[in-house]
């Protein structure tokens, strides 16, 4: 009975070292592969993304100066993003401000597209004609992980309209000295 | 006489499970080393409005090794005919991505005074599917074949996260 018995445990032994042998005739690596979180804005043009914006000379003596024909001046500026995000409904904004001194009375307008080109995800929505001011307003909303594409006709075209208070007290304060400002581009998170 | 029979009895089973063990366990055991993750920093957008890179190239090598169990074998090598399998199992995945792996390379002979490894296929791209698919072959055991992994379908689109599959090689006798 004895012999029975270590027999039994003999086989039980080698059984369990040939299942263990067997398996070695498998090998993994494990692979990680992490996105990151990327916010990248960008404007572009064909040319230099600077505008120019200069008042038409009354034709008739007693009228004012003319700041329509600035209309859809120099609509070739594109805003291009890149954007990754960690959480599907976190989503980001494009805000704009100006950085520096307007003149008083005037208003700078400002309306993005909506997004054209090869872009893919979820690119965001064009808050309509904003006034731009010293202050952050949204121009673009809803930005999730996405990409515009690169370049000019990729992304959401600007458009600038520039209109004088012809009300405005301050027309006597107008001068023909050039005042320079810059509109400042954030993308940024939704708080 | 009756302990004789029990003991002869006792030789020949034994036997018998040492041969079904030599037969049922490989003659060459597979080991993957090295590490070859696809870091953050290649996933690099350098201008608004782009994407991540078609497709990135892991920045090290894994290598795949087939040592002899047997030390002779180990001394004198011995003629294994062998082909390698593989495939992926995936923890956290995007069905957008595509793993692609390549052999780089034909190792070392496993043996002190065999003759070298033959190691032949493999040395073009193949995407890696959940499903096991052939990858190379050869004899003899062989030590650190250099393997290259290539991501691609990597999108801002999928969103900052992190994924996550195991890539898995299992050796035939070919």
């Amino acid at each position: 009975m004895k012999i029975v018995q270590r027999i039994l445990v003999l086989f039980l032994m080698v059984c369990y070292t040939g299942v263990l042998v067997a398996q070695d005739n498998v090998s993994s690596h494990k692979l990680n592969i992490e996105v990151p979180e990327v916010a990248l804005l960008g404007l572009v043009s064909e040319n230099a993304s600077d505008i120019s914006f200069s008042a038409s000379s009354p034709t008739e003596a007693g009228n004012a100066i003319d700041f329509h024909n600035n209309k859809n001046q120099n609509n070739h500026i594109w805003l291009n993003y890149s954007s990754v995000i960690n959480n599907s409904t976190h989503r980001r904004k494009i805000v704009a401000f100006v950085q520096g001194e307007m003149p008083k009375g005037m208003h700078l307008k400002v309306k993005a597209s909506e997004a054209e080109g090869s872009g893919k995800g979820k690119l965001g929505h064009p808050a309509g004609e904003i006034l731009l001011s010293d202050k952050p307003a949204e121009i673009i909303s809803g930005i999730g992980s996405c990409y515009t594409g690169k370049g000019v006709n990729n992304g959401h075209v600007l458009t600038y309209e520039l209109e004088y208070d012809q009300d405005s007290p301050t027309y006597a304060g107008l001068s023909t000295e050039p005042t320079t400002f810059n509109v400042i581009y954030t993308l940024t998170d939704h708080n | 006489m009756k302990q004789l029979i029990i003991m002869k009895r006792t030789i020949l089973l034994v036997a018998f499970i040492f041969t079904a063990n030599y037969i049922l366990g490989q003659d060459l055991r597979i080991e993957v080393s090295g590490d070859a993750n696809f870091e953050n920093a290649q996933y690099v957008v350098t201008e608004a409005g782009e994407d991540f890179p078609s497709s990135i190239t892991s920045s090290s090598s894994i290598y795949l090794s087939l040592n002899y169990r047997s030390i002779w074998d180990g001394i004198f090598g011995r003629d294994i005919p062998w082909q390698i399998f593989i495939h992926k199992s995936d923890l956290e995945w995007n069905n957008n991505l595509d793993l692609q792996i390549l052999r780089d390379g034909n190792g070392s002979r496993a043996s002190i005074l065999g003759p070298n490894p033959v190691v032949t296929s493999g040395t073009n791209y193949q995407t890696i599917t959940n499903n096991p698919s052939f990858f190379f072959r050869g004899r003899y055991g062989v030590l650190n074949i250099p393997l290259n992994l290539k991501l691609s379908g990597a999108s801002l689109t999928m969103g900052a996260r992190q994924f996550e599959t195991r890539v898995v090689f299992t050796v035939y006798d070919d």
